[in-house]
């Protein structure tokens, strides 16, 4: 899976465990610990909801790199 | 760039159209065999059709004399490794520290098992009845025989709702965030509003897997009762039974399918 994330590092800056932060992002423990591994990528909006509770970017946590299908290309 | 598109459909059906034309074929061919040679020993003077069919009556008579101690026996298996399961996870429970992640998931996975078993006895215990129904008033002892398969329906009807209700429970105290009474009629609705979106793409990937199972297992439930009805008089209700369901299972899949297309998904599911 492309996407990487820096959410343990996150969550243990704002001292709040597992439970704590799935309560405040209206996730359950097991989907963080999931996300946290990187067996399990967010949506959009709870991706925005953990950044906002960290108090940081989206990018800030979740990283995209791509993968060789795409090649890096964009659209012009 | 609509007909490179045909083109490379047209290239992916080539390439899987030879083994699926083996497949059709090797079906009509082994179908054609057991029907043919089925029927030739059937009819066949050599075959003693009337004992043959007297067996089969007296193999089903003996299910339904079996069927009850079996349920019995399925009840008592799972009340005691239910009640074991339960409890030693609930005391595990207790003990988590509530940060240990293999802890939690060791917990989950063993009462899904446990729920598992609960769930098959349930299902399994309503099957036998019926069996053994079938047989009541053919018995020498019937009121007793009646008596205890009822006693046994219903015990065992009610140890596995109990069951089912502590597991539940359990799970919610884990999962502090599931809603949904056991007792409620619109529990399966609460539970799936309070599951995020994680557990949901996993209940819908379950969901998926089961309907393929399904869809496999009503095909070849229909082409087995077609060839046993030949040698057989097990009647038309089974394969209209099974016909039923296995248009029921995709009609309402392909209903839900259409009605998401145009309305979009639910929210809340």
């Amino acid at each position: 899976m492309p996407l990487h994330n820096r959410l343990k590092e996150m969550r243990a800056r704002i001292n709040v465990n597992q439970q704590e932060l799935g309560s405040l992002v209206g996730a359950s423990r097991q989907t963080i610990s999931l996300i946290e591994r990187g067996d399990y990528s967010p949506s959009i909006t709870l991706a925005l909801k953990i950044a906002r509770v960290c108090g940081v970017s989206v990018e800030e946590i979740f990283q995209y790199e791509d993968d060789d299908s795409n090649n890096g290309r964009t659209i012009e | 760039m609509k007909e490179n598109r045909k083109k490379a459909i047209k290239q992916e059906d080539k390439k899987s159209f030879l083994s699926f034309l083996i497949l059709i074929g090797v079906s009509f061919l082994v179908g054609g065999m057991i029907g043919f040679f089925g029927g030739g020993i059937f009819s066949s003077d050599k075959f003693d059709s009337e004992h043959f069919f007297m067996w089969f009556r007296e193999l089903q008579f003996d299910m339904g004399i079996y069927a009850v101690g079996l349920m019995l026996c399925l009840v008592v298996v799972n009340l005691l490794f239910g009640t074991m399961n339960y409890l030693k996870n609930r005391k595990r429970f207790a003990a988590w520290d509530g940060e240990s992640e293999e802890e939690f998931n060791k917990i989950d996975y063993s009462l899904n098992w446990g729920i598992m078993f609960t769930n098959m006895t349930l299902i399994l215990s309503m099957v036998l009845f019926g069996i053994a129904f079938y047989v009541m008033g053919s018995t020498d002892h019937s009121f007793t025989y009646m008596i205890v398969t009822i006693v046994t329906f219903v015990f065992g009807t009610f140890s596995c709702v109990v069951l089912q209700k502590a597991v539940i429970n359990l799970a919610k105290e884990m999962c502090p965030e599931k809603q949904g009474s056991f007792y409620d009629m619109n529990f399966k609705k609460k539970w799936m509003e309070s599951c995020d979106e994680a557990e949901r793409l996993l209940i819908y990937q379950c969901a998926y897997r089961s309907f393929g199972v399904i869809n496999g297992v009503c095909s070849t439930m229909v082409v087995l009762l077609l060839l046993i009805g030949m040698f057989l008089e097990i009647g038309i209700l089974p394969l209209i039974t099974v016909g039923i369901i296995w248009l029921i299972l995709n009609l309402s899949y392909l209903f839900e399918a259409q009605k998401l297309g145009k309305y979009g998904m639910k929210k809340d599911q």
